[in-house]
């Protein structure tokens, strides 16, 4: 199905710093909490998202399009395949940005309940941490510094979890 | 969720537990327990897990895994059911392990399993009972394959299973019937099983949608099927030696869409598997599209006085696909006799016949007339009155571009075939007849004009090498070789222009990072502004014709073709033009 259609319905979200993004109806519905509030009747005017800045919601709008404008399955095994392909190099492309932002787009993906990309998104921080040291994860993640363990008990997590440290 | 990237802001400690367990997931469990000493909040996060992932690799030694697996799963919260399992294993001795584990997924209501496994020699009896399970999918080891003997299995909510490397049934058990208390499932695939010595393998299931049997040494005397909604059928065989897939049915599998069929290797005794393929395909009347790779054209092509007498099987073919993607003869182009096409096509007027060929062979530019490369006449000629309005797609290698590039020879090709072709047609050779073989000829023409356009920028990039490699390159000659090009590319239909281009900047950036020193930049850019060249990104592009390449490459349709009389003119100058070349 095309988004380009001038005659499709609009919707319009606004960004915690203001901005505002027109998008068709139908790149609004991969989001499941959209989705609900167009189905309730709750979209007329403009959907505020207080809490997701302008640089994270055009991501996520442009990982909704992309995946919005994708064939869905069809009775052609062939334009499946590709479409299937290509999709997976978008994702593999859009996942290539730094922690902060990862994290950002996870929250709000989850926010907006948007499934796959909070699968996407989930699955990009794994990569990133797989194999590192609980200290290097820590970096990664950028965990706060009131939030880690102590030495001491963190000794104590390694000693009573021994089996898994191999 | 902040605005201000400042790098100092922790959100993942902030984010929902079910979050972090997601990401957990599609770690190896092993590592997910280690995650508890990232942060105290996490202490316990892994226990609550509902994706497990053991993998023996992650461990110094077997004792050290099964340490870990037996403390894993006692300390996990017990209350928590499980979702997944995974288990991967290499090496021997794992049979208690598999016990265990199973035990565990199955108290626990688990929905999927996934082993992959070295040999276990035999998977033990309470893998194939479990109320909650809804895909398996067991991996064994291909040289020593682990067995399932297992007469019935005992699983409702089965959905899917994926068994590779497997050995099914022996000697106690020769006809395994083992979905029958399966009513729900969809998918099965069988891929690289052995089932040597089975009499009967039974696939009871009302509700399969999928059935995938391939890589596949030796087939059962007899697969027996009951799926009255089956909708896709793969068969893929690897030995010669032994009869191809036989399908028993009670009835026709008349919701069957799509089937696949190949072999991938050459037949010896090819009379031998004529009947029980002939057979196969008799199961299938509604398919839609049939996909067959060369040998199994190979097979239906050994007794083409047999097929002549047979009715057509199919009664609706939308797409018929030869795949030659397996095809080992490089020599020869492999070719679809037209008895063959006939006897799949005969009932199908609409249908799209698709047939790859192979990018090995060697279509090597012609230098006498007597070499130039032609179309197999058996793949182009068709029956007309029996598929008016059939499409022929034909994939053709251009040797020289590296991309193969799909072009469809649309409208009436196929309506309006040679029909001198056939002697035993009677069709009238009028002179709308006769256009239509003129315009015939012209469209094989045009996959010429793109071969030979090929071999001709090749002669130009050698031409300008020359130039540069003087070190005092002639302009003037430059600006000729430009308009040689677009004159010759003009004449290449659109479809395999953008190929043709981007195989063209290819060549001269490799000259030009070849020879970069010979000249200076500015003769480098005068070059360019002479071929009508343009940077883009980095890129080299076509100025000239760039701009409409997008469009070109997403077309789906052909554009109107230009007149016979058109055609046949720039034909023409083609050939003039190319003698002129041709070094």
């Amino acid at each position: 199905m095309s988004t380009s259609s001038s005659s499709s319905k609009k919707i319009v979200l606004k960004s915690a710093d203001n901005e505002t993004f027109e998008i068709d109806e139908i790149v609004a519905l991969e989001s499941q909490a959209i989705k609900n509030m167009i189905e309730d009747e709750c979209a007329d005017n403009v959907i505020p998202l207080g809490n997701i800045d302008s640089k994270t919601l055009s991501k996520i709008i442009e990982y909704c399009k992309k995946h919005a404008e994708s064939p869905k399955k069809d009775d052609n095994a062939d334009i499946d395949e590709k479409a299937v392909e290509d999709l997976k190099s978008f994702d593999a492309e859009f996942a290539k940005v730094d922690m902060p932002l990862i994290q950002d787009i996870l929250m709000a993906a989850n926010f907006l309940n948007i499934d796959n990309l909070i699968g996407l998104m989930c699955r990009t921080i794994a990569d990133r941490i797989k194999g590192k040291t609980p200290e290097e994860i820590r970096k990664i993640l950028n965990i706060n510094k009131n939030d880690l363990l102590s030495p001491e008990q963190e000794a104590k997590a390694r000693e009573e979890n021994s089996w898994a440290f191999d | 969720m902040g605005s201000i990237h400042d790098g100092a802001e922790d959100r993942i400690s902030n984010m929902p537990e079910d979050i972090i367990q997601h990401i957990l997931s599609f770690l190896d469990t092993k590592y997910a327990v280690q995650f508890c000493t990232v942060s105290p909040k996490w202490e316990n996060i892994w226990t609550s897990m509902r994706h497990l992932n053991f993998n023996n690799e992650s461990f110094s030694s077997v004792p050290k895994f099964d340490k870990f697996m037996e403390h894993a799963l006692s300390h996990r919260n017990n209350q928590t059911e499980v979702c997944a399992v995974r288990l991967r294993f290499s090496g021997e001795k794992i049979l208690d392990t598999v016990i265990d584990i199973v035990n565990y997924a199955y108290l626990h209501n688990v929905q999927e399993l996934t082993i992959q496994c070295g040999s276990v020699y035999e998977f033990p009896h309470c893998l194939f009972s479990s109320p909650t399970l809804k895909h398996l999918s067991l991996s064994s080891s291909s040289n020593t394959k682990s067995r399932i003997t297992s007469s019935y299995w005992n699983m409702p909510a089965l959905e899917t299973l994926y068994l590779r490397d497997i050995r099914l049934g022996d000697a106690r058990n020769t006809s395994p019937d083992l979905f029958f208390k399966s009513e729900e499932l969809e998918s099965l695939t069988l891929e690289n099983c052995s089932m040597y010595n089975l009499e009967a393998f039974i696939v009871s299931a009302p509700n399969l949608l999928d059935l995938t049997i391939t890589r596949t040494c030796r087939f059962p005397e007899d697969f027996y099927v009951y799926a009255p909604q089956l909708e896709t059928l793969t068969a893929g065989g690897y030995s010669s030696s032994y009869q191809f897939l036989k399908l028993t049915t009670e009835e026709v599998l008349d919701s069957l869409e799509k089937v696949n069929l190949s072999l991938s290797s050459n037949i010896q005794k090819r009379e031998r598997h004529f009947a029980s393929l002939l057979d196969l395909l008799e199961k299938v009347p509604s398919a839609k599209t049939l996909i067959l790779d060369m040998n199994i054209v190979e097979m239906l092509s050994s007794c083409m006085d047999e097929l002549s007498h047979k009715p057509c099987p199919f009664s609706n073919l939308e797409c018929l696909k030869i795949n030659t993607g397996t095809w080992k003869g490089k020599d020869n182009i492999p070719s679809m006799p037209s008895q063959v096409r006939n006897f799949l096509l005969r009932n199908s007027p609409n249908a799209t016949f698709i047939m790859d060929i192979p990018p090995q062979i060697n279509m090597a530019p012609p230098k006498q007339k007597d070499r130039i490369p032609t179309f197999p006449i058996q793949v182009s000629n068709c029956s007309p009155e029996k598929s008016p309005n059939a499409t022929f797609v034909m994939d053709l290698p251009l040797q020289v571009l590296q991309k193969r590039s799909r072009q469809q020879l649309s409208d009436d090709t196929m309506a309006n075939k040679v029909p001198k072709l056939f002697a035993d047609n009677e069709q009238p050779a009028t002179m709308v007849a006769e256009n239509r073989i003129l315009k015939e000829k012209l469209q094989m023409q045009e996959q010429l004009v793109a071969t030979l356009g090929a071999y001709i920028f090749k002669c130009k990039i050698a031409e300008l090498e020359v130039q540069v490699k003087s070190g005092n390159p002639d302009y003037n000659a430059i600006r000729s070789m430009n308009s040689d090009i677009n004159s010759v590319m003009d004449l290449i239909h659109v479809s395999l222009r953008v190929d043709m281009e981007a195989q063209f900047s290819y060549q001269y950036k490799q000259v030009k990072s070849r020879l970069y020193n010979c000249i200076d930049a500015i003769q480098w850019a005068t070059i360019e502004t002479e071929l009508g060249l343009i940077s883009l990104f980095g890129r080299i592009c076509f100025n000239n014709i760039n701009s409409q390449s997008h469009v070109r490459a997403t077309e789906l349709s052909r554009p109107p073709r230009p007149s016979s009389a058109n055609v046949a003119s720039s034909l023409k100058s083609v050939w003039t033009g190319s003698n002129n070349w041709v070094i």
